[in-house]
């Protein structure tokens, strides 16, 4: 007798509608995220800020900005989570951070010291925005909001530059609130783009300050111990990839079909697997067949099972033996945590944001 | 002897059975009473948060007339009906205790006025690229923005608020006591027409 795995019905199912799944699920990596959808990766991993799900930033950029903020964090009890995106579902910016950080909590809940930024890069969309919670408006009032984003962000930024446009913006925001809160950081004064009287040990960036500056330069009174602006060399416009978003209606049509077709072949196959045909007088019964394990399976073996299916007709009986599978031990590796974005952070365990809310300050720059 | 105390007591029996009853409804009523009080309160509470960020913006626009002033003297008319707006929008308020439908659309038409003539201000500034220049301006801008901002939060976490103290008392069986309490529903702020937005202005 052939030794067969023992599936059992539910195995076999279970499997079979994974694998339909996976085929059937489009994956546009440039949908238009809703609050919702916006995946929340403080959960997975207490030390990770940054949702990044477009790719936007650059995974170097991501784990800098990490460090900075797990230490303002540490330091101060801030906390800033950063969003970037393609492109949003909805056409207000301002409102969906609004709305995601009061979905998220970002901040102690009571202090409310939770910062949101948001950078969409869809040409219709294009903005960083800032939102604040009702902690930080003192310290962090729309306009030094808007002027971070206009002297650090946004230059680079327009330059298709997004990772240091972004980075540079956070350490500035970090090292503002470090000052307000009388706490020196140690890394984030060094992703500050200019490094004349900082520490310049840990640059990551220090571009040379040109002579023509294409941007009216202002007085930063209010924001004072921040550097100056900068201009970048200019670079090559970004290649615009992205389509528009529309997925033709015949694709669907036909996704909406191919599943309808493979959920029938499912039901089809199920069916003849658990059909038994008497080879005597060749009754259809459905098939319940009667499991004997004669070995249990351990660590280190495979277990030993034997099917009895019984025809209801004549009342022949078969008997076929399976294999039953070596027992696994729960520890190795643990299965899926449920979720599609664990960042591989090495025993990081996942953290949450501190409940805080924010009552629609910050600040927006479209550009 | 038996029978005596028997008959006694059965006779006992109904008034206890309407003292049991009295005790209940007394339980229930003050139940649904705190309920309604706690829902009330809420709701005064989202109301003065929406106050809180309309004098917000009251108090911008006295800046914000004296630097468009100091470039662009000769829009008196805009100047004008935007501090018009601001005086009559100031002296619009409501007690939110007895604050009707048409109380408070009242009081949402006077802040859409001043809206509107902050939005007809900030067109007409369009013609002055020094005034757009110039960092009071644009501070002032990004306050405004702000401030638009946090009203429309406001509103709509006052909305939810008093969603959620209509629904109770209109439900059954609260409907009934709130009639004999003589609780009203609480009016709704209405969604605003574009025009009432004080437009984002681009600073490209």
């Amino acid at each position: 007798m052939p030794s067969l795995s023992c599936f059992t019905k539910k195995q076999f199912s279970i499997y079979l509608l994974a694998l339909v799944i996976c085929v059937f699920i489009p994956i546009n990596a440039h949908a238009a995220y809703t609050v919702k959808s916006v995946p929340n990766v403080q959960i997975q991993d207490a030390h990770n800020f940054v949702s990044n799900p477009d790719g936007i930033l650059s995974a170097e950029t991501v784990y800098n900005i990490n460090k900075l903020l797990v230490e303002l964090r540490q330091k101060t009890g801030i906390e800033i989570a950063i969003v970037a995106l393609d492109k949003l579902a909805t056409d207000d910016p301002r409102g969906f951070a609004t709305e995601l950080l009061n979905k998220w909590g970002v901040g102690q809940k009571g202090k409310d010291n939770g910062l949101l930024i948001l950078l969409v890069t869809a040409k219709e969309q294009r903005s960083v925005v800032f939102e604040t919670g009702y902690g930080l408006e003192g310290d962090l009032p729309d306009v030094s909001c808007y002027r971070i984003q206009q002297d650090y962000m946004l230059p680079p930024m327009r330059e298709g530059d997004y990772s240091t446009g972004m980075l540079h913006g956070v350490a500035a925001t970090a090292v503002h609130l470090a000052k307000a809160a009388g706490v020196t950081l140690e890394y984030a004064p060094g992703y500050l783009p200019n490094q004349t009287d900082q520490s310049a040990n840990q640059a990551f960036h220090a571009p040379e300050r040109s002579p023509n500056l294409a941007l009216p330069m202002h007085e930063l009174d209010e924001t004072e111990g921040l550097p100056g602006t900068y201009a970048m060399p200019a670079r090559p416009a970004p290649v615009d990839s992205y389509d528009d978003d529309a997925v033709p209606p015949w694709l669907v049509l036909a996704y909406v079909v191919g599943f309808v077709v493979v959920l029938c072949a499912i039901f089809f196959i199920r069916k003849k697997l658990t059909t038994f045909t008497c080879p005597k007088c060749g009754h259809k019964t459905p098939n319940q067949p009667v499991r004997n394990v004669l070995k249990m399976p351990t660590y280190s073996r495979t277990g030993l099972a034997e099917l009895i299916s019984t025809c209801a007709g004549c009342g022949y009986s078969t008997r076929r033996t399976c294999v039953i599978p070596r027992r696994q031990r729960s520890s190795s590796g643990g299965g899926s945590s449920g979720g599609g974005f664990s960042s591989g952070g090495s025993g990081s365990s996942g953290g949450s944001f501190g409940g805080g809310s924010s009552g629609g300050g910050g600040s927006i720059s479209r550009f | 002897m038996n029978n005596n105390s028997s008959k006694s007591l059965m006779a006992f029996l109904p008034f206890a059975v309407i003292f049991l009853l009295c005790i209940f409804l007394l339980f229930w009523v003050k139940g649904i009473y705190n309920d309604m009080v706690v829902s009330d309160e809420q709701v005064k509470t989202a109301w003065s948060q929406v106050e809180n960020q309309y004098q917000r913006r009251l108090d911008l626009i006295p800046n914000l007339v004296n630097v468009v002033k100091g470039y662009a003297k000769h829009e008196k008319e805009t100047l004008e009906a935007v501090i018009n707006a601001r005086a009559k929008a100031t002296s619009t308020t409501i007690d939110p205790s007895n604050m009707t439908a048409g109380m408070l659309s009242q009081y949402q038409s006077a802040q859409g006025q001043l809206g509107g003539n902050l939005a007809r201000l900030m067109a007409v500034v369009e013609k002055y690229p020094d005034l757009k220049a110039d960092q009071r301006f644009r501070d002032l801008q990004v306050q405004l923005e702000g401030t638009e901002n946090r009203i429309a939060v406001e509103r709509k976490r006052f909305n939810e608020t008093a969603q959620n103290y209509n629904t109770f008392l209109r439900s059954f069986p609260n409907n009934i006591l709130a009639g004999l309490f003589g609780c009203e529903p609480k009016a709704y702020f209405s969604a605003d027409s574009g025009a009432n937005h004080a437009p984002t202005v681009d600073f490209n």
